[in-house]
Protein backbone atom coordinates (compact mmCIF):
# COMPACT_ATOMS: atom_id res chain seq x y z
CA UNK A 1 0.00 0.00 0.00
CA UNK A 2 1.01 3.62 -0.90
CA UNK A 3 2.37 5.90 2.03
CA UNK A 4 0.82 9.21 2.26
CA UNK A 5 3.86 10.32 4.79
CA UNK A 6 6.92 8.80 4.92
CA UNK A 7 9.33 10.19 7.69
CA UNK A 8 12.94 8.77 9.26
CA UNK A 9 14.97 10.49 11.86
CA UNK A 10 13.14 13.79 11.68
CA UNK A 11 14.85 16.33 13.97
CA UNK A 12 13.14 20.13 14.42
CA UNK A 13 14.21 22.86 16.95
CA UNK A 14 12.74 25.86 17.87
CA UNK A 15 15.42 28.80 18.00
CA UNK A 16 17.99 27.29 21.39
CA UNK A 17 15.22 25.38 22.88
CA UNK A 18 15.23 21.51 23.07
CA UNK A 19 14.56 19.32 19.86
CA UNK A 20 10.75 19.50 19.36
CA UNK A 21 11.22 16.19 17.63
CA UNK A 22 14.02 14.25 17.79
CA UNK A 23 15.11 11.50 15.80
CA UNK A 24 11.50 11.39 14.57
CA UNK A 25 10.02 8.73 12.75
CA UNK A 26 6.54 7.77 11.27
CA UNK A 27 4.83 6.14 8.82
CA UNK A 28 0.82 6.59 7.27
CA UNK A 29 -0.12 4.58 4.69
CA UNK A 30 -2.73 5.75 2.14
CA UNK A 31 -6.25 5.27 3.83
CA UNK A 32 -5.57 4.92 7.12
CA UNK A 33 -6.92 6.70 10.30
CA UNK A 34 -3.75 7.37 12.29
CA UNK A 35 -4.61 7.69 15.74
CA UNK A 36 -1.59 10.02 16.49
CA UNK A 37 -1.52 10.02 20.66
CA UNK A 38 1.27 11.77 23.04
CA UNK A 39 1.42 14.19 26.07
CA UNK A 40 1.43 18.05 25.88
CA UNK A 41 3.93 19.34 24.27
CA UNK A 42 5.25 16.10 22.97
CA UNK A 43 5.29 17.11 19.24
CA UNK A 44 1.82 16.45 17.69
CA UNK A 45 1.09 19.46 16.53
CA UNK A 46 5.11 20.45 15.67
CA UNK A 47 4.96 16.97 13.21
CA UNK A 48 1.41 18.68 11.75
CA UNK A 49 2.97 22.12 11.44
CA UNK A 50 5.81 20.80 9.25
CA UNK A 51 3.50 18.98 7.01
CA UNK A 52 1.34 21.80 6.67
CA UNK A 53 4.07 24.02 5.75
CA UNK A 54 3.85 26.30 8.71
CA UNK A 55 7.09 24.74 9.93
CA UNK A 56 10.57 23.66 8.17
CA UNK A 57 12.32 20.28 9.51
CA UNK A 58 15.87 21.17 11.15
CA UNK A 59 17.51 17.95 9.64
CA UNK A 60 16.30 14.66 8.34
CA UNK A 61 16.77 11.27 6.94
CA UNK A 62 14.19 10.85 4.72
CA UNK A 63 10.68 13.09 4.70
CA UNK A 64 8.72 12.50 2.21
CA UNK A 65 5.14 13.81 1.64
CA UNK A 66 3.33 11.93 -1.60
CA UNK A 67 6.04 10.53 -2.33
CA UNK A 68 7.84 13.99 -2.47
CA UNK A 69 10.84 14.89 -0.27
CA UNK A 70 10.00 18.08 1.74
CA UNK A 71 12.42 20.00 0.48
CA UNK A 72 11.72 19.77 -3.12
CA UNK A 73 7.96 19.41 -3.02
CA UNK A 74 6.30 22.69 -4.45
CA UNK A 75 3.57 24.85 -2.41
CA UNK A 76 1.18 23.23 -4.97
CA UNK A 77 1.57 20.10 -3.04
CA UNK A 78 0.05 21.67 0.05
CA UNK A 79 -3.54 21.66 -1.49
CA UNK A 80 -3.48 18.14 -1.06
CA UNK A 81 -3.64 18.27 2.33
CA UNK A 82 -6.34 20.05 4.77
CA UNK A 83 -5.52 20.72 8.25
CA UNK A 84 -6.74 21.66 11.43
CA UNK A 85 -4.26 22.73 13.95
CA UNK A 86 -5.19 23.13 17.67
CA UNK A 87 -7.24 26.00 18.22
CA UNK A 88 -9.41 27.01 15.01
CA UNK A 89 -8.43 29.58 12.60
CA UNK A 90 -11.45 31.78 12.14
CA UNK A 91 -12.09 35.00 10.31
CA UNK A 92 -13.44 36.17 13.57
CA UNK A 93 -15.67 39.23 12.21
CA UNK A 94 -17.20 37.01 9.55
CA UNK A 95 -20.09 34.83 9.76
CA UNK A 96 -20.02 31.02 9.36
CA UNK A 97 -20.88 31.43 5.81
CA UNK A 98 -18.67 34.23 4.67
CA UNK A 99 -15.96 32.48 6.48
CA UNK A 100 -16.69 29.21 4.32
CA UNK A 101 -16.56 31.91 1.74
CA UNK A 102 -13.54 33.37 1.79
CA UNK A 103 -11.66 29.89 1.89
CA UNK A 104 -13.69 29.08 -0.85
CA UNK A 105 -12.18 31.96 -3.13
CA UNK A 106 -8.34 31.39 -1.22
CA UNK A 107 -8.50 27.85 -3.14
CA UNK A 108 -10.35 28.95 -6.37
CA UNK A 109 -13.74 26.74 -5.58
CA UNK A 110 -17.17 27.90 -6.45
CA UNK A 111 -19.33 28.19 -3.32
CA UNK A 112 -21.89 25.48 -3.63
CA UNK A 113 -20.54 23.02 -1.10
CA UNK A 114 -20.66 26.02 1.36
CA UNK A 115 -24.04 25.33 2.61
CA UNK A 116 -24.14 21.13 2.32
CA UNK A 117 -20.86 21.39 4.88
CA UNK A 118 -22.33 24.00 7.46
CA UNK A 119 -25.39 22.23 7.80
CA UNK A 120 -23.73 18.94 8.70
CA UNK A 121 -22.25 20.33 11.22
CA UNK A 122 -25.11 22.71 12.36
CA UNK A 123 -23.76 25.49 11.56
CA UNK A 124 -25.87 28.67 10.45
CA UNK A 125 -25.97 28.32 6.80
CA UNK A 126 -26.86 32.01 5.58
CA UNK A 127 -24.82 34.25 4.04
CA UNK A 128 -26.59 37.29 6.30
CA UNK A 129 -26.25 35.58 9.55
CA UNK A 130 -25.46 38.97 11.56
CA UNK A 131 -23.95 36.74 14.23
CA UNK A 132 -19.75 36.71 13.74
CA UNK A 133 -17.28 34.08 14.53
CA UNK A 134 -15.75 36.20 17.70
CA UNK A 135 -18.93 35.68 19.75
CA UNK A 136 -19.41 31.40 18.57
CA UNK A 137 -19.33 29.31 21.73
CA UNK A 138 -16.43 27.60 21.66
CA UNK A 139 -18.22 24.36 20.52
CA UNK A 140 -19.33 26.15 17.50
CA UNK A 141 -15.56 27.70 16.77
CA UNK A 142 -14.61 24.38 16.53
CA UNK A 143 -17.58 23.01 14.23
CA UNK A 144 -16.64 26.02 12.16
CA UNK A 145 -12.79 24.86 12.37
CA UNK A 146 -14.29 21.78 11.04
CA UNK A 147 -16.03 22.85 8.29
CA UNK A 148 -13.39 25.15 6.91
CA UNK A 149 -11.05 21.82 7.05
CA UNK A 150 -13.93 20.00 5.10
CA UNK A 151 -14.01 22.11 2.60
CA UNK A 152 -10.92 20.80 0.38
CA UNK A 153 -11.13 18.35 -1.74
CA UNK A 154 -7.67 17.15 0.00
CA UNK A 155 -6.25 13.43 0.08
CA UNK A 156 -5.14 13.59 3.76
CA UNK A 157 -6.45 15.36 6.37
CA UNK A 158 -4.44 16.35 9.27
CA UNK A 159 -7.15 17.03 12.17
CA UNK A 160 -5.45 18.10 15.55
CA UNK A 161 -7.48 17.70 18.37
CA UNK A 162 -10.93 17.48 16.51
CA UNK A 163 -13.54 16.87 18.84
CA UNK A 164 -12.15 19.58 21.65
CA UNK A 165 -15.26 21.30 23.06
CA UNK A 166 -17.70 19.28 21.20
CA UNK A 167 -20.89 18.50 22.54
CA UNK A 168 -21.47 14.50 22.28
CA UNK A 169 -23.46 14.94 19.33
CA UNK A 170 -20.94 16.71 18.11
CA UNK A 171 -18.25 13.78 18.75
CA UNK A 172 -20.66 11.60 17.27
CA UNK A 173 -20.67 13.68 13.75
CA UNK A 174 -16.80 13.89 13.51
CA UNK A 175 -16.66 10.14 14.14
CA UNK A 176 -18.79 9.87 11.11
CA UNK A 177 -17.49 11.85 9.37
CA UNK A 178 -13.64 10.98 9.55
CA UNK A 179 -15.20 6.89 8.80
CA UNK A 180 -16.67 8.61 5.30
CA UNK A 181 -13.40 10.37 4.35
CA UNK A 182 -11.47 6.78 5.00
CA UNK A 183 -14.74 4.91 2.72
CA UNK A 184 -13.81 7.61 -0.20
CA UNK A 185 -10.10 6.40 -0.25
CA UNK A 186 -8.86 9.23 1.85
CA UNK A 187 -5.97 9.39 4.70
CA UNK A 188 -6.70 11.08 8.39
CA UNK A 189 -4.29 11.52 11.00
CA UNK A 190 -6.11 12.61 14.09
CA UNK A 191 -4.16 13.32 17.11
CA UNK A 192 -6.27 13.34 20.51
CA UNK A 193 -6.47 12.86 24.10
CA UNK A 194 -9.13 11.75 24.44
CA UNK A 195 -8.02 7.94 23.99
CA UNK A 196 -11.10 6.53 24.07
CA UNK A 197 -12.79 8.10 21.20
CA UNK A 198 -9.59 7.23 19.25
CA UNK A 199 -9.62 3.93 19.96
CA UNK A 200 -13.40 3.64 17.97
CA UNK A 201 -12.27 4.78 14.77
CA UNK A 202 -8.16 4.57 14.39
CA UNK A 203 -6.77 1.92 12.13
CA UNK A 204 -3.47 2.56 13.85
CA UNK A 205 -1.74 4.23 16.16
CA UNK A 206 1.67 5.96 16.95
CA UNK A 207 2.83 7.13 20.50
CA UNK A 208 4.70 9.98 20.84
CA UNK A 209 6.87 10.84 23.67
CA UNK A 210 9.42 14.15 24.14
CA UNK A 211 9.60 14.19 20.57
CA UNK A 212 10.05 10.75 19.77
CA UNK A 213 8.10 8.06 18.18
CA UNK A 214 7.63 5.11 20.83
CA UNK A 215 5.68 2.76 18.93
CA UNK A 216 3.53 2.86 15.65
CA UNK A 217 0.87 -0.51 15.99
CA UNK A 218 -1.95 -1.35 13.88
CA UNK A 219 -4.98 -1.22 15.62
CA UNK A 220 -5.41 -4.90 15.46
CA UNK A 221 -2.36 -5.35 17.09
CA UNK A 222 -2.70 -3.53 20.23
CA UNK A 223 -6.61 -5.05 20.49
CA UNK A 224 -4.59 -7.91 21.44
CA UNK A 225 -1.73 -6.33 23.40
CA UNK A 226 -3.85 -4.35 25.88
CA UNK A 227 -3.01 -5.28 29.23
CA UNK A 228 -5.62 -6.17 31.79
CA UNK A 229 -5.79 -4.14 34.45
CA UNK A 230 -5.98 -5.49 38.50
CA UNK A 231 -6.12 -3.10 41.11
CA UNK A 232 -6.25 -3.45 44.80
CA UNK A 233 -7.71 -1.46 47.26
CA UNK A 234 -5.70 -0.84 49.81
CA UNK A 235 -6.41 0.31 53.81
CA UNK A 236 -2.66 2.45 53.34
CA UNK A 237 -0.41 3.15 51.11
CA UNK A 238 3.47 3.70 52.62
CA UNK A 239 6.27 2.41 50.87
CA UNK A 240 3.74 0.05 48.78
CA UNK A 241 5.98 0.95 45.81
CA UNK A 242 9.25 0.88 47.34
CA UNK A 243 8.26 -2.43 48.74
CA UNK A 244 6.87 -3.82 45.32
CA UNK A 245 10.43 -2.83 43.50
CA UNK A 246 12.13 -4.73 46.26
CA UNK A 247 10.76 -7.88 45.59
CA UNK A 248 10.81 -7.35 42.27
CA UNK A 249 7.28 -6.33 40.96
CA UNK A 250 7.76 -3.18 38.93
CA UNK A 251 4.25 -3.11 36.39
CA UNK A 252 2.39 -1.63 39.29
CA UNK A 253 1.42 2.30 39.95
CA UNK A 254 -0.58 4.04 42.75
CA UNK A 255 -3.56 5.86 42.11
CA UNK A 256 -4.77 7.23 45.15
CA UNK A 257 -5.33 4.23 47.73
CA UNK A 258 -5.51 1.93 44.95
CA UNK A 259 -2.71 0.07 43.68
CA UNK A 260 -3.12 -0.93 40.05
CA UNK A 261 -0.81 -3.49 38.50
CA UNK A 262 -0.52 -3.53 34.53
CA UNK A 263 -0.43 -7.36 32.97
CA UNK A 264 0.57 -10.66 34.60
CA UNK A 265 0.82 -11.08 38.13
CA UNK A 266 1.88 -13.33 40.63
CA UNK A 267 -0.41 -13.18 43.12
CA UNK A 268 1.24 -14.79 45.74
CA UNK A 269 4.22 -12.46 45.58
CA UNK A 270 1.72 -9.09 45.65
CA UNK A 271 -0.28 -10.35 48.81
CA UNK A 272 3.34 -11.99 50.44
CA UNK A 273 4.90 -8.15 49.77
CA UNK A 274 1.49 -6.58 50.86
CA UNK A 275 1.37 -8.64 54.44
CA UNK A 276 4.45 -7.95 55.13
CA UNK A 277 4.39 -4.01 55.36
CA UNK A 278 1.33 -4.49 57.13
CA UNK A 279 -1.61 -3.07 54.31
CA UNK A 280 -4.77 -4.77 54.03
CA UNK A 281 -6.71 -5.31 50.79
CA UNK A 282 -10.16 -4.49 50.55
CA UNK A 283 -10.80 -5.03 47.58
CA UNK A 284 -9.66 -6.33 44.05
CA UNK A 285 -11.02 -5.27 40.60
CA UNK A 286 -9.82 -6.52 37.25
CA UNK A 287 -10.63 -4.07 34.31
CA UNK A 288 -11.32 -3.92 30.53
CA UNK A 289 -7.69 -3.26 28.70
CA UNK A 290 -7.84 0.41 27.24
CA UNK A 291 -5.89 2.78 25.03
CA UNK A 292 -5.02 5.13 27.79
CA UNK A 293 -3.10 2.37 29.67
CA UNK A 294 -1.50 0.89 26.59
CA UNK A 295 0.11 4.55 26.50
CA UNK A 296 1.00 4.91 30.17
CA UNK A 297 2.32 1.90 30.32
CA UNK A 298 4.65 2.53 26.68
CA UNK A 299 5.80 5.79 28.35
CA UNK A 300 6.82 4.08 31.44
CA UNK A 301 9.18 1.50 29.71
CA UNK A 302 10.35 4.23 27.99
CA UNK A 303 11.05 6.02 31.17
CA UNK A 304 12.71 3.04 33.12
CA UNK A 305 10.32 3.30 35.59
CA UNK A 306 6.87 4.16 36.94
CA UNK A 307 5.60 6.98 36.66
CA UNK B 1 -2.25 35.74 -7.10
CA UNK B 2 -5.62 36.73 -8.10
CA UNK B 3 -7.48 34.34 -5.60
CA UNK B 4 -5.54 35.24 -3.01
CA UNK B 5 -6.07 38.77 -3.54
CA UNK B 6 -9.43 37.95 -4.18
CA UNK B 7 -10.07 36.27 -0.96
CA UNK B 8 -8.05 39.16 1.01
CA UNK B 9 -10.73 41.67 -0.52
CA UNK B 10 -13.26 39.73 -0.10
CA UNK B 11 -12.48 39.22 3.34
CA UNK B 12 -12.11 43.29 3.88
CA UNK B 13 -15.65 43.76 2.00
CA UNK B 14 -17.52 41.76 4.73
CA UNK B 15 -15.17 42.70 7.47
CA UNK B 16 -17.16 45.57 9.29
CA UNK B 17 -14.56 46.66 10.96
CA UNK B 18 -13.28 48.11 7.21
CA UNK B 19 -16.48 49.90 7.00
CA UNK B 20 -16.37 51.42 10.51
CA UNK B 21 -13.08 52.69 9.30
CA UNK B 22 -14.39 53.97 6.24
CA UNK B 23 -17.04 55.83 8.32
CA UNK B 24 -14.68 57.22 11.05
CA UNK B 25 -12.16 58.66 7.82
CA UNK B 26 -15.23 61.23 6.75
CA UNK B 27 -16.06 62.41 10.65
CA UNK B 28 -12.19 62.75 11.16
CA UNK B 29 -12.47 64.94 7.59
CA UNK B 30 -15.36 66.65 8.80
CA UNK B 31 -13.58 67.32 12.30
CA UNK B 32 -10.41 68.44 10.37
CA UNK B 33 -12.30 70.92 7.83
CA UNK B 34 -14.50 72.71 10.81
CA UNK B 35 -10.83 73.04 12.76
CA UNK B 36 -9.68 74.61 10.05
CA UNK B 37 -12.74 76.97 9.87
CA UNK B 38 -12.48 77.81 13.68
CA UNK B 39 -8.92 77.80 14.99
CA UNK B 40 -7.66 80.78 12.78
CA UNK B 41 -10.59 82.30 13.50
CA UNK B 42 -10.84 81.71 17.63
CA UNK B 43 -6.65 82.91 17.38
CA UNK B 44 -6.88 85.62 15.39
CA UNK B 45 -9.08 87.51 17.81
CA UNK B 46 -7.24 86.83 20.42
CA UNK B 47 -3.70 88.43 21.40
CA UNK B 48 -2.35 84.63 21.68
CA UNK B 49 -0.47 85.14 18.56
CA UNK B 50 0.71 88.81 18.81
CA UNK B 51 0.88 90.47 15.45
CA UNK B 52 0.68 87.08 13.68
CA UNK B 53 -2.12 86.18 11.85
CA UNK B 54 -3.55 83.13 11.06
CA UNK B 55 -4.09 82.90 7.07
CA UNK B 56 -7.39 81.92 6.37
CA UNK B 57 -7.41 78.00 5.16
CA UNK B 58 -9.34 77.28 1.77
CA UNK B 59 -10.68 74.36 0.35
CA UNK B 60 -7.70 73.75 -1.51
CA UNK B 61 -5.01 74.10 0.94
CA UNK B 62 -6.75 71.87 3.39
CA UNK B 63 -7.16 69.16 0.59
CA UNK B 64 -3.99 68.96 -0.08
CA UNK B 65 -3.38 68.82 3.79
CA UNK B 66 -5.27 65.70 4.19
CA UNK B 67 -2.58 64.07 1.79
CA UNK B 68 0.33 64.59 5.06
CA UNK B 69 1.70 61.17 6.08
CA UNK B 70 2.28 62.51 9.26
CA UNK B 71 -0.81 63.15 11.58
CA UNK B 72 -4.60 62.72 11.13
CA UNK B 73 -4.98 60.13 8.38
CA UNK B 74 -1.83 59.95 7.81
CA UNK B 75 -1.49 57.81 11.36
CA UNK B 76 -4.86 56.34 11.17
CA UNK B 77 -4.61 54.38 7.83
CA UNK B 78 -1.67 52.82 8.56
CA UNK B 79 -3.18 51.59 11.97
CA UNK B 80 -6.07 50.43 10.31
CA UNK B 81 -3.79 48.52 7.29
CA UNK B 82 -1.55 46.81 10.11
CA UNK B 83 -4.85 45.88 12.44
CA UNK B 84 -6.03 43.70 9.56
CA UNK B 85 -2.65 42.68 8.20
CA UNK B 86 -1.95 41.47 11.92
CA UNK B 87 -4.96 39.23 12.35
CA UNK B 88 -4.66 36.81 10.17
CA UNK B 89 -1.39 36.18 12.22
CA UNK B 90 -3.88 36.51 15.88
CA UNK B 91 -6.48 34.22 13.96
CA UNK B 92 -4.01 31.98 12.89
CA UNK B 93 -5.72 32.24 9.38
CA UNK B 94 -2.68 32.56 7.87
CA UNK B 95 -2.17 29.08 7.52
CA UNK B 96 -5.03 29.12 5.08
CA UNK B 97 -2.95 31.25 2.52
CA UNK B 98 0.03 29.18 3.32
CA UNK B 99 -1.64 26.00 2.70
CA UNK B 100 -3.55 27.50 -0.43
CA UNK B 101 -0.74 25.97 -3.00
CA UNK B 102 1.08 29.36 -3.27
CA UNK B 103 4.84 29.97 -2.23
CA UNK B 104 5.49 32.20 0.37
CA UNK B 105 6.60 35.09 -1.35
CA UNK B 106 3.68 35.27 -3.19
CA UNK B 107 1.62 35.01 -0.13
CA UNK B 108 3.40 37.49 1.48
CA UNK B 109 3.46 40.13 -1.55
CA UNK B 110 0.02 39.54 -1.89
CA UNK B 111 -0.31 40.75 1.36
CA UNK B 112 1.67 44.19 0.72
CA UNK B 113 -0.93 44.42 -2.81
CA UNK B 114 -3.96 43.74 -0.49
CA UNK B 115 -2.56 45.98 2.30
CA UNK B 116 -1.74 48.90 -0.46
CA UNK B 117 -5.44 48.73 -1.97
CA UNK B 118 -7.08 48.70 1.12
CA UNK B 119 -4.85 51.86 2.40
CA UNK B 120 -5.79 53.30 -1.10
CA UNK B 121 -9.07 52.90 -0.53
CA UNK B 122 -9.20 54.85 2.69
CA UNK B 123 -7.08 57.31 1.39
CA UNK B 124 -9.44 57.76 -1.47
CA UNK B 125 -12.41 57.97 0.71
CA UNK B 126 -10.48 60.56 2.92
CA UNK B 127 -9.39 62.82 0.41
CA UNK B 128 -12.90 62.99 -1.45
CA UNK B 129 -14.78 63.48 1.89
CA UNK B 130 -11.91 66.23 2.65
CA UNK B 131 -12.50 68.05 -0.61
CA UNK B 132 -15.61 68.06 -0.67
CA UNK B 133 -16.61 69.56 2.79
CA UNK B 134 -14.17 72.01 2.49
CA UNK B 135 -15.56 73.20 -0.27
CA UNK B 136 -18.80 73.82 1.55
CA UNK B 137 -17.42 74.82 4.65
CA UNK B 138 -14.60 76.97 3.20
CA UNK B 139 -14.72 77.13 -0.20
CA UNK B 140 -12.12 76.06 -2.70
CA UNK B 141 -10.02 79.15 -2.60
CA UNK B 142 -9.19 79.44 -6.55
CA UNK B 143 -11.38 78.45 -9.35
CA UNK B 144 -12.56 74.87 -10.20
CA UNK B 145 -11.64 74.34 -14.00
CA UNK B 146 -9.92 71.50 -15.12
CA UNK B 147 -6.24 72.82 -13.98
CA UNK B 148 -7.62 72.74 -10.63
CA UNK B 149 -8.75 69.29 -11.07
CA UNK B 150 -5.69 68.11 -12.36
CA UNK B 151 -3.64 69.81 -9.69
CA UNK B 152 -6.34 67.74 -7.15
CA UNK B 153 -5.79 64.17 -9.15
CA UNK B 154 -1.78 64.66 -9.20
CA UNK B 155 -1.86 65.68 -5.77
CA UNK B 156 -3.94 62.23 -4.46
CA UNK B 157 -1.17 59.89 -6.93
CA UNK B 158 1.46 61.53 -5.27
CA UNK B 159 -0.16 60.83 -1.77
CA UNK B 160 -1.24 57.70 -2.72
CA UNK B 161 2.48 56.47 -4.03
CA UNK B 162 3.93 58.15 -0.10
CA UNK B 163 1.43 56.24 1.58
CA UNK B 164 2.18 52.90 0.20
CA UNK B 165 5.98 53.16 1.68
CA UNK B 166 4.64 53.36 4.79
CA UNK B 167 2.26 50.32 4.76
CA UNK B 168 4.65 48.80 2.50
CA UNK B 169 6.70 49.13 5.48
CA UNK B 170 4.56 48.16 8.24
CA UNK B 171 3.16 45.22 6.37
CA UNK B 172 6.30 43.89 5.87
CA UNK B 173 7.02 43.90 9.02
CA UNK B 174 4.09 42.44 10.57
CA UNK B 175 4.61 39.55 8.15
CA UNK B 176 8.00 39.10 9.65
CA UNK B 177 7.08 39.58 13.27
CA UNK B 178 3.82 37.65 12.91
CA UNK B 179 2.32 40.99 15.59
CA UNK B 180 1.28 44.25 15.38
CA UNK B 181 2.60 46.35 17.96
CA UNK B 182 5.78 46.86 17.28
CA UNK B 183 5.62 47.48 13.24
CA UNK B 184 2.74 49.53 14.30
CA UNK B 185 5.25 51.82 16.45
CA UNK B 186 8.12 51.48 13.71
CA UNK B 187 5.78 52.77 11.08
CA UNK B 188 4.42 55.23 13.10
CA UNK B 189 7.56 56.86 14.10
CA UNK B 190 9.21 56.68 11.28
CA UNK B 191 6.02 58.31 9.57
CA UNK B 192 6.12 60.89 11.97
CA UNK B 193 10.27 61.24 11.87
CA UNK B 194 10.57 61.76 8.27
CA UNK B 195 7.53 64.02 7.86
CA UNK B 196 9.82 66.04 10.52
CA UNK B 197 13.06 65.70 8.83
CA UNK B 198 11.37 66.69 5.27
CA UNK B 199 9.65 69.94 6.81
CA UNK B 200 12.72 71.34 8.27
CA UNK B 201 14.78 70.52 5.28
CA UNK B 202 11.69 71.86 3.04
CA UNK B 203 13.11 75.90 4.50
CA UNK B 204 16.58 74.84 2.92
CA UNK B 205 17.76 77.33 -0.28
CA UNK B 206 20.36 74.55 -1.62
CA UNK B 207 19.22 73.38 -5.13
CA UNK B 208 20.87 70.03 -5.11
CA UNK B 209 19.57 69.41 -1.82
CA UNK B 210 16.53 70.10 -2.85
CA UNK B 211 16.50 68.09 -6.12
CA UNK B 212 18.11 65.14 -3.74
CA UNK B 213 15.25 65.45 -0.70
CA UNK B 214 12.64 65.68 -3.29
CA UNK B 215 13.24 61.53 -3.51
CA UNK B 216 12.45 61.68 0.72
CA UNK B 217 8.98 60.63 1.44
CA UNK B 218 8.91 63.29 4.22
CA UNK B 219 10.35 66.14 1.84
CA UNK B 220 7.63 64.81 -0.80
CA UNK B 221 5.08 65.15 1.70
CA UNK B 222 5.92 68.66 3.19
CA UNK B 223 6.19 69.81 -1.38
CA UNK B 224 2.84 67.68 -1.36
CA UNK B 225 0.85 69.38 1.55
CA UNK B 226 1.91 73.07 0.77
CA UNK B 227 0.87 72.97 -2.80
CA UNK B 228 4.30 73.14 -3.77
CA UNK B 229 4.10 70.23 -6.54
CA UNK B 230 4.46 69.14 -9.79
CA UNK B 231 4.76 66.40 -12.55
CA UNK B 232 8.45 66.35 -12.18
CA UNK B 233 7.43 65.19 -7.98
CA UNK B 234 5.22 62.21 -9.07
CA UNK B 235 8.08 61.16 -11.20
CA UNK B 236 10.42 61.42 -8.44
CA UNK B 237 7.86 60.06 -6.14
CA UNK B 238 7.22 56.87 -7.94
CA UNK B 239 10.95 55.94 -8.10
CA UNK B 240 11.59 56.22 -4.56
CA UNK B 241 8.32 54.28 -4.06
CA UNK B 242 9.38 51.64 -6.11
CA UNK B 243 13.07 52.15 -4.46
CA UNK B 244 11.95 51.99 -0.75
CA UNK B 245 9.12 49.07 -1.15
CA UNK B 246 12.08 46.98 -2.60
CA UNK B 247 14.42 47.49 -0.07
CA UNK B 248 12.22 47.27 3.02
CA UNK B 249 10.43 44.37 1.26
CA UNK B 250 12.40 41.63 -0.01
CA UNK B 251 14.77 41.23 3.30
CA UNK B 252 11.69 40.79 4.48
CA UNK B 253 9.95 38.32 2.18
CA UNK B 254 13.59 35.95 2.23
CA UNK B 255 13.08 36.06 6.09
CA UNK B 256 9.33 35.43 5.85
CA UNK B 257 10.15 32.73 3.41
CA UNK B 258 12.30 30.43 5.97
CA UNK B 259 10.50 31.31 9.03
CA UNK B 260 8.28 28.86 11.38
CA UNK B 261 5.20 30.64 11.75
CA UNK B 262 3.61 29.07 15.21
Amino acid sequence: MENIIEINKLDKKYGKSDLALDSFSITVKKGDIYGFVGENGAGKTTLIRILTGMAFPTAYEKAEMFGIDLRTSAATELIRISALIESPALYRNLNAYSNMLVRCKLLGYGKERIKAILDRLNLPTSDKDGKKARSYSLGMKQRLAIALALLPEADLYLLDEPINALDPEGILLVRNIISELRLNGKTILISSHILGELSKIATCYGFIHRGKMLEQIDANTINSKLLKNTAFSLSGTQAVIDSMRNAGITNCELRGNDLVFYGNLSLSSVIHVLDNIGVEVYGVNTSSPDLESYYFDLVRKNAGGAM
Amino acid sequence: MKNLLGADLLELRKNLLAKIMLIALVVLALFSVVLYFFIPKLLNTTDSLGDFELPQYNGELVTFAALSTGNNAGLLIPIAVLIFVAACFSNNTIRYKIASGRSRIKVFYGTIITASIYGTVLLVAFYIATFALSIIVLGYGSALNAQAIGRLFLALLIGVLLFIQNIALGTALCMVCHKLVLPLIITIVYSMGIGLVGSALYASTNATLINTMEYVSGYASAKLVLGDFDAALLLKTAISTIVFVAIVTIPCALAFRKQDIV
